[in-house]
């Protein structure tokens, strides 16, 4: 149990700032023409010392990834954002912090800093010039903010205040989860947090709310609730807005305390949809995951192409005890309590498939990713061991890759 | 714990009673030189009575009680022939005794910068020991961790201004693993109102440094050694008074004061100093755009604009000292309190970008004391001393501004109202600390050879706390949390071989007792009660052999235990967390360490004096300060080898010019060679250097002393104190190849000059810090002062 709450601790800790990767959407196969024997892939990870590396691997499918000797040292516990050809790492340092860092001559270098006055928990590539952040701070009922960053310059261009939502005769306010840009629209997902006290537990999280704004504009619109799901994504998630090939935006629930929805929320963990070209959600379109699935709730998830996604999950008891609230931040948790496994979804046809191959593992804030070629490179860790793991959605198997010497990977990348 | 019943307080009566019927005589006098100068710091010793013993004082006199007997008594100073004499006390008699020391040209002397007379006998002690004697430092303007930081072995990391956190580490164990008393009662319990960094050099007489071992009468749980500031315990009315002005509009003053009538033995003793700085000095940070963002690929130079730092301290003491029948029967109560503006987050890497203008802590402290002595007690040769301590301290951390505020002092008003500067919801934490410490050690001298003693304290926390806006602090502090340290010692000390051969051996069982509560960090979740009770065994010997007056080797061991501290268990209540589970730390200690004086040249005009140390320390769950992005908790390093050389060398010519040069190197790694590491993954940083830690540094520092340079009765020194740390990973040394943080190696230089007129009853002394106005930096790289000046008078008279 103490060990169970060392682990908790840690994991906890390093939540003072939050991770958030997405799941790249790499265009596959085209091979490069010159020859260039620098590593292409980089993996963040933490290593067994607590520090954070920005460290490039040779290979995800053998041999070790390691920060020793090996990387850049990162100036905080990070977070790590795929950004097509850079990546950026947020945390806090002295200050909120956001480090780019791009190839230059074949080599991983930081080119870029910029500094933001609330700490960003939701992040996304808005797949055109800008890359979005949504700041909150953690108590009392004040605005969030919303930044607009140019790419190139790496520069905040718009700052905009809102409240996303608010209950005010409760005091409650919305905590983002999750961010996604979907043609001129901004979504994001969010949860309410009391604002009287500390933490970021989740107080109602009863309906699924999603506040859409105006984009590139960022003017406040409208909020949009499903009733058949409670709350949308966790905190520090990474895949609370995914989208599909054909630009539908998928979206989940978790309702579960070990993700921190204390209590639990009553309706399912669920899957919901909002198509492509529209701003609400598709009333059509609601996948119980919950009872389809005998009993699981979802943890994360990231789209692993051609209308699939990958879903963390594991089987929650009805009454979970004090010490598992919050027990799925925890990547180095004792192997014999880990409890979360890998499914395959088909999102059309509402099907869940468990991953053979893949160990009972701990959960992290968000899912450490790439996929590519048709493959899905996933960190699994747990007290005994960290690794990538080679999953191919198509048959719902998979195969240990590299070993990582740290505690986990953070974000997984491909930069040519 | 009731400290006091009934039954306990009659018993104390008594005994008072039992030890005031009890006849003694005294021996007092002079000590001279052949021109009639007085001598500061002979050695008075009774050859029949090991434990009584005098030094003489700043006028060369020097009083001792003896019980009704017969006795030899010994006058001895370095550098001069021992004076031997036969006498005979009897029924409450009060003998004088003066001497004139003749100058023995064959025997080396002391050298003057380090330890004289009391620091010399600590220093022949077999436990692996340093004195500086803080004689010639008093009317500079240092205090004492820059005192420390001179001397070998140890290095005293600041982290900014008057008033900031001073970590000490002593042969690679560092904070709370090397403990720090004074006068035999642990520092820490006197809380940040008195510290190393604000204690004032004018109140203390010696500092004995023990490497490794520590004598049970130190009676308390240290990992890694132990400091014992002695302070001003003469027996002579005294007044010293001192004011210090300096850069960053730093006051400094400290009164200090006693009165003893010679008859009765009743004394009344002032302690107090005040201390106030605006730490104002300069900072250099790369800015950023508030609009965009983006960081300034330039520097600006900043002020820092709340770093103020004020504390004020009033130590009343009254009792009887020296008295027919008791040695010391003292009570007092001490008052101080301590304001401090925190300027950025303490445990942030670096100087932030965005500073603090609200944040402050602040304390105020009641202690009462009470200290007997008495030697001889019951039967001759037994001798007891203790001492009970109570403090009662309020703590208060206050982080609820509503402003953000910019480095050039201005602000505006933060419209993200709910959360603090430091964190990220806002703070006002008050917590009641209640102590209980007390100490009784008795010795018992059998033969000349023979010594036994036996040593018990008790060293008991209670906190209580609440936080108008936290949580998470409320569910750790809202009931009170207990920490009871306990420890019994035994020694025994044999005296071989002419007194050639002393050995001590010892034993001490150490009980620990916490009743405290876990809880979620952040949201004060999950909360649970938490015990823990432990009892560990330690042991240890200590030995040293002396070949000549001159040369000496030591040879000592310990397993020694090391209790979590409030803070380590509990946070600061600022930046570091709670970690109430934390494990006592465990060590094997090592030490090997000769002492050698020479004599150079055919007269004495040349002396050298020389001390090497190697030590080792094999420590098991070694509890280290690990900082994680803004944060800090303290963790169990499994295993940790430490390994290390420390040397000192003391040249004096023509005791006009002095040269003083030490240094240390640490091989200390992470040893952890089992296959897991803590988290169950096999441990990369096997065989790494311990993160955030100086390996190599040293000291050096010359001076030039005169008397009688413009009249009969003036005194001149000038110095210089250079001091060099090399630089020393932020983190693990293998962790990642680029852009790892690096605390840089710094060489700072100091300069001092001091005057003294009528023998030292007017003093003026200037001093320059950092005169080369390095960029110099604390052990988290955030930046410290460049150059600053100061002036310090003192009035002394006795």
């Amino acid at each position: 149990m103490i060990n169970l709450k060392k682990v908790l601790f840690t994991a906890l800790l390093a939540t003072s700032s939050l991770f958030i990767a997405c799941s790249s959407d790499d265009d596959s196969g085209s091979e490069p023409q010159v020859i260039d024997n620098s590593p292409k892939f980089f993996v963040g990870v933490e290593g067994t010392d607590g520090k954070d590396v920005l460290a490039p691997a040779e290979s995800l499918t053998e041999g070790v990834i390691t920060p020793i000797n090996n990387g850049i040292v990162q100036p905080a516990w990070m977070t790590f954002v795929n950004l097509g050809d850079a990546i950026v790492a947020q945390g806090f340092s002295s200050d909120n912090e956001m480090k780019l860092y791009k190839k230059v001559n074949g080599e991983l270098q930081n080119t870029d800093n910029l500094f933001t006055t609330l700490a960003p928990f939701a992040m996304a590539d808005a797949g055109d010039n800008n890359f979005i952040a949504v700041a909150s701070a953690r108590e009392g009922n004040s605005d969030r903010e919303i930044y607009l960053i140019d790419k190139s310059s790496f520069a905040i261009t718009k700052t905009v205040q809102t409240k996303i939502d608010e209950i005010t005769a409760e005091d409650l306010i919305a905590f983002p989860t999750g961010v996604a840009v979907n043609g001129n629209k901004l979504f994001i997902t969010y949860y309410f947090i009391s604002t009287g006290t500390g933490g970021s537990s989740a107080a109602i999280a009863k309906e699924a709310k999603i506040a859409v704004y105006s984009y590139p504009e960022l003017n406040f619109e409208k909020i949009i609730t499903d009733d058949r799901s409670p709350s949308l994504g966790v905190y520090a998630g990474t895949g609370a807005l995914i989208k599909a090939d054909n630009g539908d935006l998928y979206t989940y629930s978790s309702a579960s305390s070990i993700c921190g929805f204390i209590p639990a929320p009553a309706s399912p963990s669920s899957i919901l949809r909002i198509k492509n070209g529209t701003s609400d959600f598709d009333t059509s379109y609601h996948f119980d995951f919950q009872t389809v699935s005998g009993g699981y709730k979802i943890n994360d998830m990231l789209y692993a192409g051609n209308g699939k996604a990958i879903v963390r999950m594991f089987q929650e008891p009805p009454v979970v005890p004090q010490e598992y609230f919050w027990a799925a931040y925890a990547p180095t948790i004792d192997q014999n309590v880990a409890a979360l496994t890998l499914g395959v979804v088909d999102l059309e046809a509402k099907t869940v498939t468990p991953i053979d191959g893949i160990p009972a593992h701990g959960g992290a804030w968000g899912i450490a990713n790439l996929v590519r070629d048709g493959k899905v490179y996933i960190n699994i860790s747990h007290s005994n061991e960290a690794a990538v793991y080679v999953i191919d959605p198509e048959t719902a198997t998979a195969e240990k890759g590299a070993t990582i010497q740290g505690n986990y990977a953070k974000g997984i990348f491909y930069l040519d | 714990m009731i400290l006091f019943t009934k039954k306990t307080c009659f018993v104390f009566i008594a005994f008072f009673w039992s030890v005031l019927l009890h006849s003694q005589n005294t021996v007092s006098g002079i000590i001279l030189d052949t021109s009639s100068t007085p001598l500061v710091g002979a050695t008075i010793t009774v050859k029949e009575l090991k434990s009584a013993g005098s030094v003489t004082d700043f006028n060369g006199k020097y009083q001792l009680t003896l019980p009704d007997g017969t006795y030899t008594i010994s006058i001895s100073y370095i550098g001069f022939k021992t004076f031997n004499t036969t006498i005979h006390l009897k029924d409450g008699e009060q003998r004088t005794l003066n001497a004139t020391l003749k100058e023995d040209l064959n025997q080396l002397s002391d050298v003057v910068i380090i330890s004289k007379s009391a620091s010399q006998i600590t220093r022949e002690q077999a436990y692996a020991v340093q004195s500086i004697s803080t004689e010639d430092l008093k009317n500079t303007s240092v205090d004492l961790s820059q005192i420390l930081n001179t001397s070998s072995g140890v290095n005293v990391r600041q982290a900014g201004g008057l008033g900031s956190d001073t970590q000490l580490s002593l042969n690679g164990l560092s904070g709370n693993q090397v403990r720090i008393f004074i006068d035999g009662v642990p520092m820490d319990y006197f809380g940040s109102s008195l510290s190393l960094n604000n204690f004032p050099a004018n109140l203390v007489s010696s500092i004995d440094t023990f490497k490794g071992v520590v004598p049970i009468h130190l009676s308390s749980d240290a990992l890694g050694g132990a400091i014992n500031i002695v302070t001003n315990k003469t027996a002579k009315d005294f007044l010293d008074a001192s004011y210090t002005y300096g850069s960053f509009n730093t006051h400094r003053a400290a009164v200090n004061g006693q009165y003893r009538d010679e008859q009765s033995g009743f004394m009344v003793r002032l302690k107090s100093f005040y201390n106030y700085s605006d730490n104002n000095y300069k900072n250099r940070v790369k800015l950023f755009d508030i609009d965009s963002g983006k960081e300034d690929d330039f520097y600006t130079e900043v002020e820092r604009f709340h770093d103020a730092y004020e504390s004020k301290m009033l130590w009343l003491e009254t009792g009887l000292v020296k008295t027919k029948n008791i040695d010391e029967l003292i009570i007092g109560v001490l008052y101080s309190d301590n304001y401090k503006e925190i300027q950025q987050n303490p445990s942030a890497l670096g100087t932030s970008k965005t500073p603090f203008g609200e944040v402050t802590s602040e304390d105020e402290k009641w202690i009462g004391n009470l200290s007997f002595k008495k030697n001889n007690l019951f039967t001759e040769n037994l001798n007891l001393s203790s001492y009970f301590t109570v403090v009662n301290a309020k703590e208060t951390y206050t982080d609820i501004g509503n402003d953000r505020y910019f480095w050039d002092g201005t602000f505006e008003e933060d419209v993200y109202i709910g959360r603090g500067e430091l964190d990220t919801n806002k703070s006002l934490f008050e917590l009641d600390r209640l102590n209980l410490l007390a100490n009784v050690n008795t010795e018992y001298q059998i033969t000349p050879h023979h010594n036994i003693a036996v040593n018990y304290s008790l060293n008991q926390v209670r906190l209580e706390g609440e936080d108008l806006f936290s949580d998470a602090k409320n569910a750790q502090f809202g009931e009170p949390s207990t920490v009871r340290k306990q420890v019994a010692g035994f020694s025994y000390t044999n005296a071989a071989f002419d007194q050639k051969l002393k050995t001590t051996a010892f034993i001490k069982n150490y009980f620990y007792n916490l009743k405290a509560y876990t809880a979620n960090q952040f949201t004060g979740d999950n909360r649970e009660e938490f015990t823990d009770n432990q009892t560990h065994f330690g042991y240890g010997i200590a030995s040293t052999y002396f070949f000549s007056g001159n040369a000496q080797v030591k040879l000592s061991f310990e397993k020694t235990y090391r209790l979590p501290e409030a803070v380590e268990l509990f946070g600061d209540g600022l930046s570091i967390f709670p970690a109430i589970d934390l494990r006592p730390e465990e060590s094997n200690n090592f030490n090997l360490g000769s002492r050698v004086d020479f004599n150079l040249g055919a007269t004495s005009s040349h002396e050298l004096k020389t001390d090497l140390n190697l030590f080792l320390r094999d420590s098991k769950n070694f509890i280290r300060l690990e900082r994680r992005g803004a944060r800090g908790f303290y963790q169990n390093q499994q295993s940790v080898l430490t390994k290390g050389i420390d040397f000192g060398i003391q040249y004096n010519y023509d005791k006009h010019y002095f040269l003083s040069v030490n240094g240390t190197y640490l091989d200390q790694r992470n040893n952890n060679d089992s296959a897991k590491g803590q988290g169950g993954q096999e441990d990369f940083q096997n065989g790494q250097r311990i993160p955030n830690q100086p390996y190599l540094f040293g000291s050096a520092i010359a001076t030039y002393r005169t008397k009688e340079l413009f009249n009969s009765h003036d005194s001149f020194s000038v110095s210089l104190i250079n001091n060099y740390t090399h630089e020393f990973s932020f983190n693990y040394e293998n962790t990642g190849d680029s852009n790892k943080p690096i605390i840089p190696s710094q060489f700072t230089n100091d300069f001092e000059l001091v005057y003294g007129l009528y023998n030292g009853k007017y003093n003026l002394s200037f001093n320059v810090v950092n005169v080369f106005d390095k960029l110099v930096y604390d052990n988290l790289n955030q930046q410290k002062a460049g150059r600053a000046f100061y002036i310090k008078a003192r009035y002394f008279i006795n």
